[in-house]
């Protein structure tokens, strides 16, 4: 047998995490409310059956305000799962009790797991279940979904569940006020089946369930007219939700008591963190520290992988020449597939694997909601929306899942300005690149104290740039394109949680940096053979890619460059990963590279005229310039319309040009 | 809700008008506990008030609703923002960030 099992509750209560502990999935988790946007689905066996699980996204009800609220509400009404689970949050039983009653007007069937059963143990809270079960009536699990713990308990309650072997009705709450209006809507209602869902919903005027009713029943009918004497208002929908909430208290005064302020510790860091004098510059101060730690170590090995991936490619060069291979198909592969790849691996993954584990450690710690509560009346002096930060935060880790989590901004206009300015945060294939060239350029001073601190300085003045650039068009989209007020706006501030560290080496490096290996490797292999081409097919004694550059030189000139660097940004176009192979191979005469450290990486550059406003140019361009092809397709994706990537394709390039040209200008 | 009849202290023309610091900087009402009723976003930390009504409609009352900003419940400022900062609140064990023009729509019991 197959069965179906979907995983609700609010916000970063760990859904995904017990998601991952059910599947053994990797399901990326973060310990900040609308880290999941989309649904996820995986599979466990448990006694020979089949059973399907359904991540669905964080919602704070299921009225259907925002798009995932209505994902949620649309899964567990309509298509209609064996079990429900609803996850809540140890620490924060009251609200998500809420939610619970929420969802049990929905569906009959539900499971209330109550995880980070941990915290609730350190923070002195205890929980009597056996008085929550006979409250409400449903099956209660604790978890600790981090640590595995009660993971089997779960799996043979939702068995047990699905195969009726528990005996006991879950709550109805009775909403006293209201049983005359209810019944009388009930008795009005023909032509359904689904009398009491219905009649409920109607009762508290909710337009969007209706929507998504008629798309799932086309053939019914309900006759509204017949309803409209009973004076539907909000007031009906504020009384059943205040009588939810009453009861939820009722049965949390009953059964959950408290001994100390859990929040008092977060309470005390964010003192700190979210001061108005020390919020941002604290800001900026860990970001100099990670990429200075970054910059640092990543060097060693660098150099070491550039030096043994050369090793390796005389030996292949050698092999090829003993079995008698055609040159050019040698050359073809060792030069052009062989060293563009390697060159890739060995700038690319160093800094990735130490910068992933910061990013990832401030994540679950809670951080990145604090990031926006600090930035966010510059955001609305913007016209923008607050959580645009946090999407900022994710583009940080690659553009294209920023765009997709716009989605947890509510209002449309200021979704489709986060999208178009996401591309101003380097994500990682640009990173390296901004790396490589601090560590190489600004490396030049006498003093050793400032070789050390000036690049990591570097590196975040590019992302300050980044991140004003990104309120400056911001700014510019809502006084002209996408015109309007900045919404409303409420933001949950977690709980600072303790990360695991290994859970956090294990996602940031497995998950995380072999990803986006396996993308640019994927990209690098035939970027490289067609640059091998490019540059050994010659049309009147100089070869295809000379032509391209020299066609292009003037253009670069203007602005600070040259014809080179911009055609490589044109064919990194698929990954922004490949630009520096790309520009150091165009380099080279023979159309190959023979770089066996960072600081070869330098002469090569050096030697074709870069300078280091040359460097600061194609950092700034590197920064600014259009969205790589996956983001655009994303942004395709979401959006649905050509005008907008087309849009979101031009104003980062027209930008990334005319700032560079006044950089040419004044040096 | 009564409002405070301000007007009338100018139109007696013969009486003093109060001092500007002997007005009450906010709206207030006994209410039937005896205490007055406030906006939200004009407290101070670490006041603890229970929430009177929402003025919110549509959309956004549902999201306030849900985030645990009910009437009856009871809601602690944390931390009040300076200027357009956002300001802390501590409602149902979870701390929530608003802007001022969310919290001006509560009207709470202090």
């Amino acid at each position: 047998m197959t069965y179906e099992i979907a995983l609700t509750g609010n916000p970063n209560t760990g859904k995904s995490s017990i998601f991952n502990a059910l599947t053994k999935l990797k399901q990326h988790t973060g310990n900040w409310p609308g880290k999941t946007v989309s649904t996820a689905q995986g599979h466990y066996i448990y006694n020979k059956n089949t059973f399907k699980v359904i991540d669905t996204p964080g919602a704070y009800s299921l009225m259907g305000f925002s798009e995932e609220e209505i994902v949620a509400r649309d899964y567990i009404c309509f298509h209609d799962p064996d079990v429900v689970v609803v996850v809540c949050d140890a620490t924060t039983l009251e609200r998500n009790m809420n939610f619970l009653f929420g969802v049990l007007d929905y569906h009959k069937k539900v499971i209330l797991v109550i995880n980070m059963i941990d915290e609730a143990i350190k923070n002195g809270i205890t929980i009597n279940k056996l008085g929550l079960l006979y409250d409400l009536g449903i099956p209660i699990v604790y978890t600790n979904a981090k640590e595995n713990i009660g993971i089997d308990e779960l799996k043979a309650t939702i068995y047990k569940h699905i195969n009726n072997e528990f005996k006991f009705n879950p709550i109805n709450i009775s909403y006293d006020k209201m049983t005359d209006k209810y019944n009388k809507i009930k008795t009005k209602l023909f032509f359904t089946n689904n009398k009491e869902l219905l009649s409920k919903r109607i009762l508290d005027a909710d337009d969007s369930f209706f929507n998504s009713y008629y798309q799932y029943f086309p053939n019914e009918r309900i006759n509204v007219e017949l309803l409209r004497d009973l004076k539907i208002t909000k007031e009906n929908r504020n009384y059943i939700i205040k009588t939810n909430f009453e009861t939820s208290r009722k049965i949390i005064e009953r059964n959950v008591t408290y001994t100390s302020d859990s929040l008092q510790k977060t309470k005390n860091i964010d003192k700190v963190l979210t001061s108005k004098k020390y919020g941002i510059p604290i800001m900026l101060l860990l970001l100099f520290v990670v990429f200075f730690i970054t910059i640092k170590l990543a060097n060693y090995p660098s150099s070491l992988l550039l030096t043994i991936f050369d090793f390796i490619g005389n030996l292949l060069f050698k092999f090829f020449n003993l079995i008698n291979l055609n040159n050019f198909i040698a050359n073809l592969l060792i030069n052009g597939v062989y060293t563009t790849l390697t060159n890739v691996i060995s700038v690319m993954l160093p800094p990735m694997a130490i910068f992933f584990p910061f990013f990832t450690f401030l994540e679950d710690l809670g951080y990145l909601p604090r990031i926006a509560y600090n930035l966010d009346h510059h955001f609305k002096k913007c016209g923008c929306h607050g959580k645009q930060s946090l999407t900022m935060c994710m583009g940080l880790g690659c553009n294209a899942s920023g765009v997709i989590g716009t989605r947890i901004i509510d209002s449309k206009r200021e979704r489709l300005i986060a999208i178009i300015t996401n591309t101003f945060i380097p994500c990682n294939g640009r990173f390296p690149l901004i790396f490589t060239l601090a560590a190489t350029f600004f490396t030049t001073f006498p003093s050793p104290l400032l070789n050390a601190i000036v690049p990591g300085f570097v590196a975040t003045i590019i992302i300050f740039i980044g991140i004003m650039i990104t309120m400056l068009v911001s700014k510019f989209l809502a006084k002209t394109m996408l015109k309007g007020e900045a919404s409303t706006f409420s933001l949950e501030l977690p709980p600072y949680r303790k990360p695991k560290l290994l859970a956090i080496l294990y996602t940031s490096f497995i998950d995380r940096t072999l990803f986006v290996l396996k993308r640019a490797i994927i990209i690098a292999a035939p970027a490289g053979a067609i640059i091998f081409l490019l540059s050994n097919i010659f049309i009147e004694d100089v070869s295809i890619s000379h032509h391209l550059a020299n066609f292009l030189n003037s253009f670069g000139i203007t602005i600070g460059m040259d014809g080179v660097i911009i055609l490589a940004f044109i064919l990194a176009l698929p990954a922004n990963e490949i630009v520096l192979p790309l520009i150091i191979m165009l380099y080279s005469v023979s159309g190959s590279l023979a770089a066996t450290s960072l600081n070869d990486f330098q002469s090569i550059l050096i030697d074709n005229g870069w300078t280091i406003f040359t460097a600061i140019n194609v950092l700034l361009f590197s920064l600014l310039h259009f969205p790589c092809s996956t983001t655009l397709l994303t942004i395709f994706k979401e959006t649905k319309s050509i005008k907008w990537t087309i849009v979101s394709f031009f104003i980062p390039t027209l930008i990334a040009v005319s700032i560079c040209f006044f950089m040419a200008l004044i040096f | 809700m009564l409002i405070p009849p301000f007007n009338i202290y100018y139109e007696k023309k013969n009486q003093m008008p109060l001092l500007i610091n002997q007005f009450p900087i906010f709206t207030y009402n006994e209410n039937r506990y005896g205490g007055r009723i406030m906006k939200l976003c004009d407290l101070d930390t670490g006041v603890l008030v229970k929430i009177i009504s929402i003025n919110a409609f549509g959309l956004l009352n549902e999201r306030l609703m849900s985030l645990g900003f009910i009437p009856g419940n009871k809601v602690m400022v944390i931390k009040k923002g300076h200027k357009n900062q956002l300001s802390i609140y501590e409602v149902s064990k979870t701390l929530i960030a608003l802007r001022n023009e969310e919290s001006i729509l509560f009207e709470v019991d202090y």
